[in-house]
C-alpha cells in the first residue's frame, strides 16, 4: 500500500441523495444553506442572461443552482379532447459534486488530499492540497475550483454532519423535498424504480472513469429533462485524462521490464566481451 | 574529440534531465514514489510543523520542477544557438543516406549490440560520427523535448493566455507523451553508452573527451575520413 491510496467504498454503501428536480422551485434555500453551514464568504455576482448566480461553482460556492430554458410538451384538456403542444419553460438544477463512486480526482491527486470517506464522501483537505489542479483538470463535472490561497475546493457532501447522524445542509433545508437522503443500497433502488417508471434518471450506469455510478442521482419527467441533459456531460469522462490513466498503468511494468531485458542483454555482451578478451590474452601467450 | 563545452553541456543536461526526470514522476506516480516525497518532504514538514510529510514533498517537487524547467528551458535555448550557428549537429547526418541503407545499417547494429554478430563490411565501412539508430532516437528525444517544453510553458502561463480547461487537459496529456518519449531515448542511450563495445566513449565523455583512433576508424569511419579531409 502506498501513501497516497484511494479506499472508496462500494457503490451500494455509504450514503447517497436522490434529488428530484421536478419538486425544484429555484429558491436557491440549498445554495444558501451551503454557504452558510460551510462559513463560506459572499462572492461578488454578476448579471447574465439566466438567473444562475454565481455563474458556476466557486471556491466560495460549493452548490449553485442552474437555471436552464428548453421546450417541452404540455397536455391541455378541451371540450374537443386533449391538445398537446410545446412550451418554453425554465427548471432550476441545483448541483454540486456529484461524489463519485470511483472519484477521478481523488486518483489524480498527487498528494494524498483527496480522500473517500467511508460515508462515500469525497473530499478535499485543504491543509495537504498543493494546488496543482490534477483534481479539477480529472474532473467530468467541472466541480473542484481554486481560491485565493491557491488551494482547491468543493462540496464535502457535508460529512460532518453526516457523522453526527444529520442530513447534508442543502438536503435538511430545502422547503419542497428536493433531496432525498438515505443509505446509497435505498438510493440506488428508489432511482431504478423511478427509471423503471420512465423518468428520466442520471447518475446509474455511467463510464467506468467515475465508478459507473454517483451518489448524487438525479431524476426528473420529461417535462424537466431538458435540464439534466443540458447540465450534465453525456458520457461522464475526460478522455485526456482517460488516456493519462492508462498510460500510467502500461508505462511502469513496461519501463521495469524493458531496463530488465536491456540489463540482460548489455550483461551477455560484456559477458561475451570478456570471453573474447580471454581468449585472444591466452593467444598471446601460446605465441 | 569532444570538446570541453560539449561535455560540460552533456553534464548539465545530464543532472538537470535527471532531476526534471524525478520531480515529474513524483507528481505523475504519487503512488509509486510517495516513498521519495515522504523522504524529502519529511525534514521541511517538520521545519514547518505541517502533519503531511507527503504534501510538503509533492510540494516541493511541483515548484522545483517548474524552476529547473525554466532552468533546462534557458540552457537549451543557449546550447541549441550555439549547435546552430557553429553547425556543429553532426547527430542526423546518417539520415541523408538512402532509406534502404538506413534499414540495413539499423538491422547491423541491432544484430551486432544485441546478439554481438561482427558488423558486414560495407556497412562498418560507412558509419558516420552518429549512427542511424542514435539519429532515429534523437529524432524521439527531439520530438519528446518539443512536446515537453511547449506544453510545459503553455501550462505554466495558462491563465495568462487565457487556456480553456480542454485546452489544458490536451496540453498535460502532451506533457506526458514528451516524457515517456525522452524515457524512451534514456532506456536506448543509457543501453548504447553502458555496452562494453562503446566503453571508450563512456570514458571520454566523463574524462578528457578523447576516444582512442583505432576505435574511431571502427565506429565512425566515414566521419573520419570527412574530418581527416579537412571537414569539421
Amino acid at each position: 500500500m502506498t501513501m497516497v491510496a484511494v479506499n472508496p467504498p462500494p457503490a451500494d454503501q455509504g450514503f447517497a441523495v436522490l434529488v428530484d428536480i421536478d419538486k425544484c422551485i429555484g429558491c436557491r434555500a440549498c445554495q444558501l444553506a451551503c454557504k452558510d453551514w460551510n462559513g463560506l464568504a459572499p462572492v461578488k455576482t454578476t448579471f447574465s442572461p439566466t438567473f444562475t448566480n454565481p455563474q458556476s461553482f466557486t471556491a466560495q460556492d460549493w452548490k449553485v443552482v442552474f437555471y436552464y430554458e428548453g421546450t417541452a410538451k404540455k397536455g391541455l384538456a378541451t371540450p374537443a379532447g386533449e391538445v398537446v403542444f410545446e412550451q418554453v419553460d425554465v427548471a432550476p438544477l441545483p448541483a454540486q459534486c456529484l461524489h463519485c463512486a470511483a472519484a477521478p480526482c481523488a486518483r489524480a491527486c498527487p498528494s494524498g488530499a483527496i480522500s473517500v470517506t467511508p460515508e462515500g464522501a469525497v473530499v478535499i483537505n485543504k491543509d495537504q492540497c498543493i494546488g496543482c489542479g490534477f483534481c479539477e483538470n480529472a474532473c467530468p463535472y467541472d466541480v473542484p475550483r481554486r481560491g485565493s490561497d491557491g488551494k482547491y475546493y468543493k462540496c464535502t457532501f457535508c460529512v460532518d454532519r453526516i457523522q453526527n447522524g444529520r442530513e447534508p445542509a442543502c438536503a435538511e433545508v430545502c422547503p419542497t423535498g428536493v433531496f432525498t437522503f438515505g443509505p446509497a443500497s435505498q438510493i440506488v433502488q428508489m432511482a431504478q424504480s423511478e427509471a423503471a417508471k420512465g423518468r428520466t434518471v442520471y447518475g446509474l450506469n455511467l463510464n467506468p472513469y467515475v465508478g459507473g455510478q454517483v451518489r448524487w442521482i438525479y431524476v426528473s419527467s420529461d417535462r424537466k429533462a431538458f435540464a439534466i441533459k443540458q447540465h450534465f456531460p453525456s458520457d461522464a469522462v475526460v478522455p485526456t485524462n482517460e488516456a493519462r490513466e492508462v498510460l500510467r498503468e502500461i508505462v511502469p511494468p513496461l519501463a521495469l521490464v524493458g531496463a530488465v531485458a536491456l540489463t540482460a542483454v548489455g550483461f551477455a555482451s560484456w559477458r561475451r566481451a570478456r570471453i573474447e578478451e580471454q581468449k585472444s590474452q591466452q593467444k598471446q601467450k601460446e605465441q | 574529440m569532444a570538446s570541453m563545452g560539449y561535455r560540460i553541456s552533456h553534464q548539465i543536461n545530464l543532472v538537470l534531465i535527471t532531476l526534471l526526470a524525478i520531480t515529474g514522476s513524483m507528481l505523475l506516480f504519487p503512488g509509486l514514489m510517495s516513498w521519495l516525497s515522504y523522504a524529502v518532504g519529511a525534514p521541511l514538514a517538520a521545519f514547518l510543523g505541517s502533519p503531511y510529510p507527503v504534501s510538503v514533498g509533492e510540494e516541493l517537487a511541483r515548484t522545483s520542477h517548474r524552476f529547473l524547467a525554466d532552468v533546462w528551458g534557458v540552457f537549451l535555448i543557449v546550447y541549441a544557438i550555439y549547435l546552430l550557428v557553429f553547425r556543429r549537429i553532426h547527430v542526423f547526418d546518417a539520415l541523408r543516406k538512402p532509406l534502404g541503407d538506413q534499414i540495413r545499417e539499423a538491422r547491423a547494429l541491432a544484430d551486432h549490440y544485441i546478439l554481438g554478430k561482427p558488423l558486414p563490411d560495407d556497412v562498418a565501412s560507412s558509419l558516420e560520427r552518429h549512427n542511424v539508430l542514435v539519429a532515429y532516437m534523437t529524432v524521439v528525444l527531439v520530438v519528446g523535448i518539443v512536446l515537453l517544453s511547449a506544453s510545459g510553458v503553455l501550462m505554466v502561463y495558462s491563465t495568462y493566455l487565457g487556456l480553456t480547461e480542454g485546452s489544458y487537459r490536451l496540453l498535460l496529456l502532451l506533457h506526458d507523451l514528451g516524457f515517456y518519449l525522452a524515457l524512451l531515448f534514456i532506456f536506448a542511450h543509457l543501453f548504447a553508452v553502458l555496452h562494453p563495445s562503446n566503453r571508450p566513449l563512456l570514458v571520454a565523455m566523463f574524462s578528457y573527451g578523447r576516444i582512442p583512433l583505432e576505435w574511431a576508424r571502427r565506429h565512425m569511419p566515414r566521419y573520419l575520413r570527412h574530418v581527416e579531409g579537412g571537414g569539421s
